[in-house]
């Protein structure tokens, strides 16, 4: 997977979208985003533009396909297998920490409140 | 229904007695039966003896006048009549001896009369064979055998008039026996009719008290029915409204949830934006723009605070999560930490016990305890180190006429902060109730109701006493099991 620094970007809410491509952009410049608003739509992303991505950043409530939908569909897959999944949701709600654990998912990002603290966490969650 | 019935137990009483009754009155005739036909037979044995002496004197005159029609016919017919006449009377006489065998007096005048024919009919003999002898007619009337013949009369006047006054003394006992029977007869047969009436009349009124109390249980029961069909309908009635009241709770919950979380969305970005101009425009920040980005920062950090507790109150009532045995201090301890920051900045000293386990939902109490050292935290005196104290025991409360009894722990949250006037005392478990609308003591006014809450759904009890300037106790009840 060398050579491969794609990092996708599933929510539905634009505002996010920005602030998760520009905290990206300013702290790994070498790296694609690309933002998609829902899961069927990253679904089919994925599925024409191989390899995988390295990371996937994926909202819960989104229209059409949901998180834990895309998420189910998404681990079906062998090849993805590599893809780091970081969900990353306004919801702080234990059910949804250990539904999404228990998809697969590497780890639960709560969306932050202020800039700073989504760089710092980023920094922590995303090697180059 | 209180009338107690037992059907049969006085028919049967009434049977019992109607039979004995019965009885009696069948014993009783037959013995007066037998005294009537033992006084019918004595008088008709009177009778009897009167013939029978009119007999034996018949049979004298008869045997009298044959010996005559002899002496004048000498037809020897007339002898074979008298010997016929005699033996007649022999056997006449014997009867009439065994008849009055019962009467000692009529015995003697027997044999007297037995004696006086006996003598008479020697006599009668006497002239015959004289006449015989002599064979010449003697038609005078002997004068001897005529006084005989007299006496003869006499002796059967004088034993038929005993007879009379005998048969005389029998029926006038057999006539009273006859009134007697009657009498009696008439009384029984009343008595057996009154009986009978009464019995009829009980029976009846027995019947009418049955059907009565037949008629008070079909009532009864029917009333129950009807009360049986109403429960149901006022049953199902109420779980339809309580399914319709499940729903709205859960629709409010999950309004409650959703609201709050589609509310802090806004302030999460505008938060984030205000960062993004801070960072892009790094001005003076003692200028009067840092000034207001610093405020508005503070309200959306405080507007967050109000709809998160809104969230927990909510939350509060969720029924999905379960009662778990829970050591309580390790919650303790989780809230601690999750104050530590506080505490840190405020150099407080929290000094706690060491708490119970028990059956408890493990968020929720610690919600509480994480509330209640918040609390103490927050309205601590200003520029004094907050002491908090935290105490556990054991208490076991006997049930009394107006409270039931309780067996569990009571947790103390005890803080040396600026206390209340105790008559506000309900209030600060009323939501949005705040006591202290000073800015420096920043709360939502939610928490404490929270507290109350979660305590309630645990079946127990939150208490506190205060004093102004001294501080507050907060106390928690829990039940053991």
């Amino acid at each position: 997977m060398k050579g491969n620094n794609r990092v996708l970007l599933i929510d539905d809410d634009r505002d996010d979208q920005q602030f998760l491509q520009e905290a990206l952009n300013e702290l790994f410049p070498n790296m694609e985003c690309i933002s998609l608003s829902n899961g069927s739509m990253a679904l089919d992303f994925i599925k024409r533009n191989p390899p995988p991505p390295r990371y996937i950043f994926l909202d819960l409530n989104m229209p059409f396909l949901n998180g834990f939908e895309f998420l189910k569909e998404f681990k079906k897959d062998s090849e993805n297998s590599e893809t780091t999944v970081y969900i990353y949701s306004t919801s702080s709600n234990a059910k949804d920490r250990e539904k999404a654990k228990s998809l697969g998912a590497d780890d639960y990002i709560t969306k932050f409140s202020d800039f700073h603290s989504l760089k710092n966490k980023l920094k922590t969650v995303i090697s180059s | 229904m209180t009338r107690k019935i037992q059907p049969g137990t006085f028919n049967y009483w009434a049977f019992l007695g109607s039979s004995l009754f019965l009885l009696a009155t069948a014993i009783f005739s037959l013995i007066w039966f037998q005294k009537q036909k033992n006084a019918s037979f004595l008088i008709s044995h009177t009778y009897q003896v009167k013939l029978k002496i009119e007999k034996c004197f018949g049979l004298l005159l008869e045997a009298e006048s044959s010996q005559r029609g002899f002496i004048i016919s000498r037809d020897s017919t007339y002898i074979s009549h008298l010997r016929h006449a005699e033996s007649l009377m022999s056997a006449s006489m014997k009867e009439l001896d065994s008849l009055v065998s019962d009467n000692p007096a009529q015995v003697g005048n027997a044999q007297k009369l037995n004696q006086l024919s006996a003598m008479r009919l020697k006599r009668l003999h006497a002239v015959l064979d004289s006449a015989v002898h002599l064979n010449k007619i003697s038609i005078t009337y002997s004068s001897p055998g005529r006084l005989l013949m007299d006496s003869v009369h006499n002796q059967v006047k004088l034993m038929e008039s005993a007879e009379d006054k005998l048969l005389e003394k029998r029926t006038l006992f057999k006539y009273r026996q006859d009134n007697y029977v009657s009498f009696f007869i008439i009384l029984f047969s009343v008595l057996a009719f009154v009986i009978l009436i009464w019995s009829f009349l009980k029976i009846r009124n027995e019947n009418i008290l049955r059907l009565k109390a037949e008629v008070d249980v079909d009532l009864l029961e029917k009333r129950v029915n009807e009360r049986t069909v109403e429960i149901k309908n006022i049953n199902n009635l109420l779980k339809d409204q309580n399914e319709q009241l499940e729903r709205k709770n859960d629709d409010l919950t999950s309004f409650t949830y959703i609201a709050s979380h589609d509310l802090k969305e806004p302030l999460r970005k505008i938060n984030m934006f205000i960062g993004r101009i801070r960072e892009q425009n790094p001005n003076d920040p003692n200028s009067r723009s840092a000034e207001f980005f610093n405020k508005i920062t503070l309200q959306t950090l405080r507007m967050q605070q109000l709809i998160e507790s809104v969230l927990q109150y909510a939350q509060a009532d969720d029924e999905t999560l379960g009662f778990e045995e829970t050591d309580l201090n390790i919650l303790l301890q989780s809230a601690i930490e999750t104050l530590s920051e506080v505490i840190r900045e405020k150099n407080a000293i929290v000094k706690i016990q060491t708490l119970p386990t028990l059956v408890c939902i493990p968020s929720q109490l610690e919600q509480v305890f994480t509330n209640l050292i918040d609390n103490a935290l927050k309205y601590s005196k200003p520029g004094v180190a907050p002491y908090i104290e935290v105490k556990a025991s054991e208490i076991s409360v006997p049930e009394t006429a107006d409270k039931k009894s309780f067996r569990g722990w009571k947790i103390d949250f005890a803080d040396q902060g600026i206390g209340f006037d105790e008559a506000y005392k309900s209030k600060v478990f009323e939501i949005f109730q705040r006591l202290h609308v000073d800015e420096q003591y920043a709360g939502t006014g939610i928490g404490l109701a929270i507290c109350k809450r979660i305590i309630e759904k645990h079946r127990g009890i939150i208490t506190v006493q205060s004093v102004i300037g001294e501080g507050s106790v907060f106390s928690i009840l829990l039940p053991s099991v």
